[in-house]
């Protein structure tokens, strides 16, 4: 089992904060975003387990992914 | 043509002056370019040969959305080396209705030293306000206002200021009255050495801008502003949470500054989130207000108005910046206390920045314990008080480190880190440790750079850290806000169509950014000259040994790596 955390707007695109996920072993991260409707260029952070990864990083069982949209410091 | 005002404070003389040649620069590209020229590269900052440079972005007074910002420039106090630093509020725009391209302040006031520079149709003159001296930026503004028209523009400095401590700020009023900061590199510091309190810029019956192509600018402004608003992250994330909306995700990425740059992550992240920004003040209600613009006709409004329990306006705005300074890294859990704390260092006239960085360091050296707003609130009152060591930490991290002991003292090139950790956003590292600026994420910040370049990697940081602070330099000079970016990095030719519409010049989408590249040359060869060495192109110690949380990363690029964000 896979969650995923999803903040901010992205949250629209899913209506859910938090998802669960049984992934294929071999999945990556864009792949899992392409399933469950998040718009690869609204992505700006994610972090695999607290440490920032890409959208090329493989999930395995177990990670605990955040995604943040693609957000501008002041 | 818009013409140069020269304030003379040592004999209080004010010249009018054409300079054709600064015809196409405008806020910091005209401020480095008059500090190059005019400025003393080995002057003291705070001396009576140092001068302050303050103009508006080339696009400001015209209707183009978040374009009229104003550059505060000179020799900074903190880093000794040319400082620009800009703001919102209304004063930009409102000076270059008045014709004027820039305010050159030279000298030093030995009589008062509460002089107010008023600005209106009939010109420019000092006027003497004994009733303003030690005044707070709040009342200062308030006051300014009751006597000149809630309609005029101010530039203040507070009480720091008018005593030359380095961590001061220049504060902005907004078209409500509220704050803004020219806040970095101590620039207020400059202004009150002086003996300048306050500028006062009234436009009445001078709202005119001269458009080499009238038409041609509204139509590519109407376009760009329209852009802005279809944004779905205007309404969506700026005008809910501001600048706070990446809280979290600076969180996430371990690069939040807390106690003191010990770590990356707090626990209570959530706590001071923009979105726990925009629940209590919706909730609040009352005086609390998100959505606000800083300067008029801006349709991004990323400001807003914090209340307290009661509905009652604590600050005005509470943003990221401050946020991690004024919280994680004094350990401050709650939005409430880092309202609070942001208020008082308003008031004094101090930047946020710097301020949470002094803070920090004394914290880390025992003299209280973070997460403690008693103690961090009494801290402050020693700057107010002016006791000796309020003195120590209103000149900054760098300075209260070196009095109060201690290895841990992030700054770079004299002046605190801003609230990105260099060991986990190491292209903020390269912008820290290079730029002209010291460490300044306003000068190039890699956050939000889309990040298909790994943070915590060894490359591509340099040059990621260079193309950055070139554009970011180019929309000082224009005015532009750093929240107007998206669409103007998308496509330059918009910032090449309304400069040459307003100024019949021909830039092109290409060499619109050798505005950016001209000035940060400019500014480095000022620096070389005024004594800054590679020798100081570096971050402190501990970011190169100690390694951050749970990242466990240390700052380790290669000297190589580091060089290729050379601008000259």
């Amino acid at each position: 089992m896979v969650t995923m955390k999803l903040h901010l707007y992205l949250i629209n695109f899913t209506n859910k904060e938090e998802i669960e996920i049984t992934v294929k072993e071999t999945m990556k991260i864009e792949e899992l975003l392409q399933d469950i409707g998040i718009p690869k260029d609204e992505v700006g952070i994610i972090t695999k387990n607290g440490r920032w990864v890409t959208t090329k990083s493989l999930i395995s069982d177990g990670d605990h992914i955040e995604i943040f949209p693609y957000l501008l410091g002041g | 043509m818009h013409k140069v005002v020269r304030v003379d404070m040592s004999v209080k003389d004010i010249q009018w002056e054409e300079k054709e040649e600064y015809n196409l620069l405008g806020g910091r590209a005209l401020t480095s370019r008059i500090t190059y020229d005019e400025v003393k590269a080995d002057c003291d900052p705070l001396g009576r040969e140092s001068k302050l440079v303050i103009a508006p972005g080339l696009l400001a007074g015209t209707n183009a959305s978040s374009a009229s910002r104003l550059s505060v420039g000179g020799k900074s106090p903190l880093t000794n080396g040319i400082k620009e630093a800009n703001s919102g509020g209304i004063a930009g725009a409102k000076l270059a209705r008045c014709g004027v391209k820039a305010i050159v302040v030279q000298g030093k006031s030995f009589d008062e030293r509460t002089y107010i520079l008023k600005i209106d149709r009939e010109g420019a003159n000092l006027i003497v306000h004994k009733d303003l001296e030690s005044l707070g930026t709040y009342d200062t503004v308030a006051k300014l206002r009751r006597i000149y028209g809630e309609k005029v523009g101010i530039l203040c400095v507070g009480p720091s200021g008018e005593r030359g401590l380095r961590a001061s700020a220049i504060a902005l009023s907004d078209p409500f009255g509220e704050l803004k900061f020219a806040a970095r590199g101590g620039m207020g510091a400059v202004m009150g050495s002086k003996g300048l309190k306050a500028i006062v810029v009234d436009d009445e019956g001078m709202q005119t801008m001269e458009y080499y192509d009238k038409e041609s600018f509204t139509k590519t402004a109407r376009e760009f502003n329209k852009q802005l608003v279809s944004d779905p992250k205007t309404k969506d994330v700026y005008q809910k949470f501001g600048t706070s909306g990446i809280v979290k995700a600076v969180n996430a990425m371990g690069a939040l500054p807390t106690n003191n740059f010990r770590f990356g992550k707090c626990e209570f992240a959530d706590e001071i989130s923009g979105e726990k920004l925009y629940e209590t003040i919706s909730t609040r209600g009352g005086k609390g207000k998100t959505g606000i613009p800083c300067m008029t006709g801006c349709v991004i409004q990323c400001s807003n108005i914090y209340p307290d329990i009661d509905g009652e306006n604590i600050v005005s705005t509470l943003q990221y910046e401050n946020i991690a300074l004024l919280g994680s890294n004094l350990g401050i859990n709650n939005l409430d206390t880092v309202a609070r704390l942001n208020r008082e260092v308003n008031d004094i006239g101090l930047d946020a920045i710097e301020a949470g960085a002094a803070l920090g360091v004394a914290l880390d050296q025992a003299i209280g314990a973070f997460g403690d707003e008693e103690i961090c609130l009494a801290l402050l009152n020693e700057i107010r008080r002016d006791t000796i060591l309020g003195r120590v930490l209103g000149n900054g991290a760098s300075i209260t480190g070196q009095v109060l002991g201690g290895d841990r003292i992030p700054v770079a090139k004299g002046q605190g880190f801003p609230g990105y950790d260099p060991r986990a956003l190491k292209g903020n590292g390269v912008t820290y440790a290079m730029s002209t600026m010291g460490a300044d994420h306003t000068a190039g910040n890699c956050f939000g750079a889309r990040n298909e370049i790994d943070p915590l990697g060894k490359e591509k940081q340099g040059n990621l850290s260079k193309d950055t602070q070139i554009k970011m330099a180019t929309l000082d000079s224009l005015g532009f806000c750093i929240f107007a970016r998206v669409p103007l990095f998308k496509d330059p030719t918009i910032l090449a169509n309304l400069v040459n519409a307003l100024l019949g010049s021909g830039f092109t989408k290409e060499d619109i950014w050798d505005i950016g590249f001209e000035t940060i040359s400019l500014e480095r060869e000022f620096n070389i000259a005024a004594g800054i060495s590679p020798a100081q192109d570096k971050l402190p110690e501990f970011c190169y040994y100690e390694e951050l949380g749970s990242i466990k990363s240390v700052f380790d690029l290669s000297e190589e790596e580091m060089k290729k964000a050379i601008i000259e």
